[in-house]
């Protein structure tokens, strides 16, 4: 999940994209860690995420959210992705009550987490900023595409798949949903958003980019 | 990843899914089949996960050093056996800082993710990136997988025979105090014109204004746009970091 901070898109976009990330430290904070794992996982799953996993086993649309939560072990990490702030505020509000001492890591646009993490009296402790991409940009994809392949924690999306899945769409072969509940099947850790992707393949197809 | 000749019929179906372009549909002897071509692969699993085969025609092999290196750098489900023994990209970064206090006040932690997006990327490449870093004597962070692949840290030489596996991508990660930040930021776009990929730039701080305005007025003087969206740790973790703050050697 190193990559959920160099999401591209505009804006408007990431209004709607907030994953989350639940850790602990190796040789710190990890052993005995999974019963707050599983709790936080119960808690997480109560508020709505569009995306939900663990990273051992995988992500709500290859596996039931029991089986993930029976996978989970000391060294697994929980993620969920909130479409909505209210949903991730509520949830942010109860993994403070628990105080499970597990870090909690939240991507998104930075004024709004640092608002609602003041209004909800969480202090932030450290920040990691994007300073976008370097090097041959010229071999990238189109940009819309790069915004879908990008809310891929680990680069496993690839655009030529994002191609294929515009085309099955322009074909009657797949809705918009399905070809983004298919790409998010991939996304291992489970980062991400369907929701924004089923937008952003709207966008691809409006724009006649491919 | 390999494919089983004797299952394949050719259909293509595989093709999008590799995200490196390794795998075609072939035409031989008449019959059309896939080919994956091997120094692309990079071995993360994919186009096997995916099941999109109709035939199971796709086989993961047992793989031996140095190539076992792409699986472990690019398949986030295997762990790093010869290092972290964490998955994904084998490095805690500033996830669990609140913990381990990794990057202290008065310092930037700098991550270095060379193939992402999409592109992956040779260690031939990452040493050209660490090899640039070591000039301004960087001290790569010692709980990472590159770094531990390093042959010399004081040189950011790789070990040599590892150099043509290509991943995909791998983050060279270091801390520095900020005000060392520009002249590391002037080395990485000078690298960044000789590099046949590209790498994702990350800047890692605690969550202090002074702190975050000064690594703000150093990417603003190297021309580098701060994107609108970041990561934040919200210091829910414990024992916090103050406790429990180790004496860490941050090079081998």
């Amino acid at each position: 999940m190193t990559h959920s901070l160099h999401r591209q898109g505009s804006i408007e976009s990431l209004s709607c994209d907030y994953p989350i990330l639940t850790i602990t430290a190796v040789g710190i904070n990890e052993q005995g860690s999974a019963g707050k794992k599983k709790e936080i996982f119960d808690i997480l799953i109560k508020h709505n995420p569009c995306n939900l996993s663990q990273d051992k086993t995988g992500n709500v649309f290859q596996y039931s959210a029991e089986e993930l939560r029976n996978g989970i072990n000391d060294k697994t990490s929980v993620m969920a992705v909130f479409t909505d702030l209210e949903d991730l505020r509520s949830a942010l509000i109860e993994l403070k009550e628990k105080d499970l001492g597990v870090s909690v890591v939240v991507s998104g646009l930075i004024e709004p987490i640092k608002t609602m993490c003041s209004e909800i009296g969480i202090e932030c402790h450290s920040i990691n900023l994007s300073g976008g991409i370097m090097g041959r940009l010229d071999r990238l994809p189109p940009q819309g595409v790069v915004e879908i392949t990008t809310m891929c924690g680990h680069g496993l999306i690839s655009a030529e798949l994002v191609g294929e899945m515009v085309d099955q769409i322009r074909k009657g072969r797949r809705t918009r949903k399905d070809a983004a509940n298919h790409l998010a099947s991939l996304c291992h850790c489970g980062i991400f958003n369907p929701k924004r992707a089923e937008e952003l393949l709207s966008a691809l197809i409006d724009s006649q980019v491919l | 990843m390999k494919v089983d000749l004797g299952k394949c019929i050719g259909c293509g179906l595989c093709v999008p899914y590799c995200g490196m372009k390794a795998i075609t549909v072939r035409t031989a002897e008449r019959a059309k089949q896939a080919h994956i071509d091997q120094d692309k692969c990079v071995e993360c699993g994919v186009c096997y996960r995916a099941h999109i085969c109709p035939r199971d025609a796709l086989v993961m092999p047992e793989l031996e050093w140095p190539r076992e290196l792409r699986r472990q750098f690019s398949d986030p489900v295997v762990p790093f056996s010869f290092s972290t023994g964490m998955g994904g990209r084998g490095t805690e970064e500033m996830k669990t800082n609140d913990v381990t206090g990794r990057i202290p006040p008065g310092k930037v932690g700098v991550a270095v993710e060379l193939g992402r997006p999409g592109l992956g990327a040779t260690f031939r490449d990452v040493e050209k990136v660490t090899r640039k870093l070591a000039v301004y004597g960087v001290r790569f962070e010692s709980d990472n997988p590159v770094t531990e692949l390093m042959k010399d840290c004081a040189s950011g030489d790789i070990r040599p025979e590892i150099l043509e596996e290509r991943v995909l991508s791998a983050i060279v990660e270091f801390a520095v105090d900020i005000i060392n930040l520009s002249p590391i930021l002037e080395a990485l776009k000078e690298v960044s014109l000789d590099i046949d990929t590209v790498f994702s730039l990350s800047f890692a701080s605690r969550m202090i204004p002074k702190d975050i305005s000064s690594i703000m007025s150093c990417l603003d003087a190297a021309g580098i746009a701060v994107r609108p969206n970041a990561k934040i740790n919200v210091g829910l973790g414990r024992p916090i970091c103050a406790e429990h703050l180790k004496n860490r050697e941050v090079m081998k």
